[in-house]
């Protein structure tokens, strides 16, 4: 993993394994680099940094990785993300994915369609252990990457915002 | 009316920190702190583990130089195990030091500093970002991140990720390097060279604009000290200690790092969590001392290669008397991450550099181990003692941005000085303020900080304690 060649995808997985379900970018981009992976280039990091900047310029899309805090557990979303009209610090912590494409579309005048996935957590406490919902739901979790970076993004799904709620499996 | 001036938090360094500045009853600055406010407690909490993990918990400590703690942590594991590692351990090992110095040197200065420099202290705070750098010099901002970005492949190339690698060992390291990771660094070099002499010349062309600045960012008499080795030349991994005075002479040199507790003084406040230590010889107020880059071009014979040597030979000459300023730790990061690209280059130029044996292997044989290294901001120790099983009895860790304490808040105190009049604070003193702080890089603590969003909160106390005015940017 972590390899910087240009591919058309690049999957970035996003989190801090030492912290339970913060580690399921990490998780699943794994899973997605141990299956091959042939057509991206796949990174884990710990938190988006403006260096990321230069790899998403070469590629043709994005697709991030990441555990969120919002909703029920297990929730899945599949979110596109629009360069921030009103970028903030952007600095050595704490980027946002719409402060990082805008950077990137600022530096390299161009940024691909960037769309997150992402699935909330049950516990964020320390340790390496994924919950049992989150474990269950990460087919899902890479099957939904899987499509996305074997169809790309059409247009009319660039604004759309997809859930899948755990508990109705809608 | 006496009165306390309070900025909290301290914005763009590593960590959290707050200034407090006490006014006289004239509204002139008695005096001025810089207080660390965070704990992290790496010290203790390691108590009782094997020794054998202690890099990859040291390397914890900071998300931006774990490899430099992952160096000194490994070198006092080394003497733990009592051996001598291969050669080429070594190289390799400094190597990915001068690659940490590199990317960490370029995150200071390109995404922390240079809006300060760029846009100018009084520029608007909203706009003293990566952003406002690239609305003003688009270039500077796409060498910012190709330069940090270049440090971290090599440190990645070498340990298999870039941050917290585990390939530094103790013993040596893991993995012996390959061909083709050889070419791959040496191919990154050239360009990573380009853009600091680009930068540099840049910095040069506008130092100018801050006259008032380098005359008072922590500009004043002190102690240097860092590691050359035995040509008297700017050393990262090994070497003996130099201590010289702010004039040249040198006060102290081939002092034994593993005895730094002989001539090393650690004094401790308790408005701080960082730790405050001095050159013991010379006592608390005379003993003060500076580490880091300006410190090591300072200090040292020069750098032994030509570029660098070149480009401290003009600093130098041009200079003169307030080459100490600290506003000048910014020019030497630029000369020192040149001398990193040179440097590598030779070392991956090794005729050794491609030999399989990397690693030392023995059971530990002495209950007490001490490693010194250069990481980016200054002379790191790690001093550990084990028990007869191998478990961790204490450790002592002494870190750059500690040695640079006391000079720290004597800089605090000289800009309030210089720049507070009336009791009146400008946006643009508090941007000096943090400035001058930023201006050593203090790197206080490491990954789980948002600082991106942490406001710069003033307040203003009368000598009663009551709050009579308060400002939040």
């Amino acid at each position: 993993m972590n390899a910087s060649a240009r591919k058309p995808t690049l999957i970035i997985g996003i989190g801090n394994p030492l912290r339970s379900d913060d580690g399921l970018g990490w998780a699943v981009a794994q899973r997605l680099a141990d299956d091959g992976g042939e057509n991206c280039a796949i990174h884990t990091v710990h938190q988006l940094t403006p260096e990321l900047a230069q790899w998403i310029a070469e590629t043709k899309l994005v697709i991030m990785v990441d555990a969120s805090r919002e909703g029920e557990p297990g929730t899945v979303c599949v979110r596109p993300v629009s360069p921030s009209t009103q970028p903030g610090a952007a600095g050595t912590h704490d980027t946002k994915p719409e402060e990082l494409t805008a950077l990137t579309e600022a530096i390299y005048g161009h940024c691909p369609p960037v769309v997150i996935v992402s699935m909330t957590g049950a516990n964020f406490s320390i340790g390496e252990q994924l919950s049992p919902i989150i474990t269950r739901r990460i087919p899902l979790v890479y099957e939904i990457v899987r499509q996305v970076c074997a169809t790309g993004l059409s247009d009319e799904k660039r604004s759309e915002i997809l859930y899948l709620h755990a508990k109705t499996g809608t | 009316m006496a009165q306390r001036i309070t900025i909290e938090p301290i914005t763009r360094i590593e960590g959290h920190a707050k200034i407090t500045v006490q006014l006289n009853e004239a509204g002139e600055v008695e005096d001025a702190r810089f207080h660390v406010t965070q704990v992290r407690g790496f010290e203790k909490f390691c108590e009782g583990r094997p020794f054998t993990e202690m890099p990859s918990l040291m390397a914890r400590i900071c998300g931006i130089c774990p490899v430099s703690h992952l160096i000194a942590s490994s070198k006092a594991c080394d003497a733990l195990l009592a051996v001598r590692i291969p050669p080429t351990a070594i190289t390799l090992r400094r190597i990915m030091n001068l690659a940490q110095i590199m990317q960490s040197h370029a995150l200071s200065f390109f995404y922390l500093s240079a809006p300060d420099l760029l846009l100018g202290m009084d520029a608007d705070s909203a706009r003293r970002n990566i952003f406002g750098i690239l609305a003003q010099n688009p270039q500077m901002a796409r060498d910012g991140i190709r330069l940090r970005s270049t440090g971290q492949q090599i440190i990645e190339t070498l340990g298999g990720k870039r941050i917290h690698p585990a390939w530094v060992v103790p013993g040596g390291v893991s993995e012996p390097l390959s061909a083709e990771k050889r070419e791959r660094m040496l191919a990154m070099l050239p360009e990573a060279k380009e853009i600091t002499l680009r930068t540099l010349a840049w910095l040069k062309g506008t130092l100018a604009q801050y006259e008032e600045e380098i005359a008072s960012f922590a500009n004043f008499p002190s102690l240097f000290m860092g590691l050359v080795n035995d040509a008297g030349q700017v050393e990262t991994y090994d070497g003996t200690l130099r201590l010289v005075a702010s004039d040249g002479r040198v006060i102290a040199d081939r002092l034994d790092p593993l005895q730094y507790q002989a001539f090393i003084d650690e004094k401790i406040e308790d408005w701080t969590y960082l730790k405050a230590p001095y050159y013991k010889p010379s006592g608390e107020r005379e003993g003060m001392y500076r580490v880091g880059p300006l410190a090591r071009l300072l200090l040292s014979a020069g750098y032994g290669t030509p570029e660098a040597d070149r480009e401290r030979e003009e600093f130098l000459a041009t200079y003169g008397e307030v080459r100490t300023s600290s506003f000048f730790y910014h020019y030497a990061r630029l000369i020192e991450i040149l001398y990193a690209c040179e440097r590598m280059e030779a070392l991956l130029h090794d005729p050794e550099i491609l030999n399989p044996r990397v690693r030392a292997h023995a059971e530990p044989n002495q209950p007490e181990g001490i490693g010194v290294a250069e990481a980016p901001r200054g002379t790191l120790i790690h001093h550990y003692t084990i028990d007869e099983h191998g478990l961790i009895r204490s450790a002592n860790l002494v870190i750059a941005t500690g040695h640079n304490n006391l000079a720290m808040n004597r800089g605090v105190l000289q800009v309030a000085q210089h720049f507070i009049r009336n009791a009146h604070i400008t946006d643009g003193i508090l941007n000096r303020l943090e400035a001058v702080i930023r201006a050593f890089d203090p790197c206080l603590s490491c990954s789980t900080h948002a600082l991106g969003e942490m406001p710069l909160h003033v307040q203003l106390f009368d000598a009663a304690g009551a709050l009579i005015d308060e400002r939040i940017r």
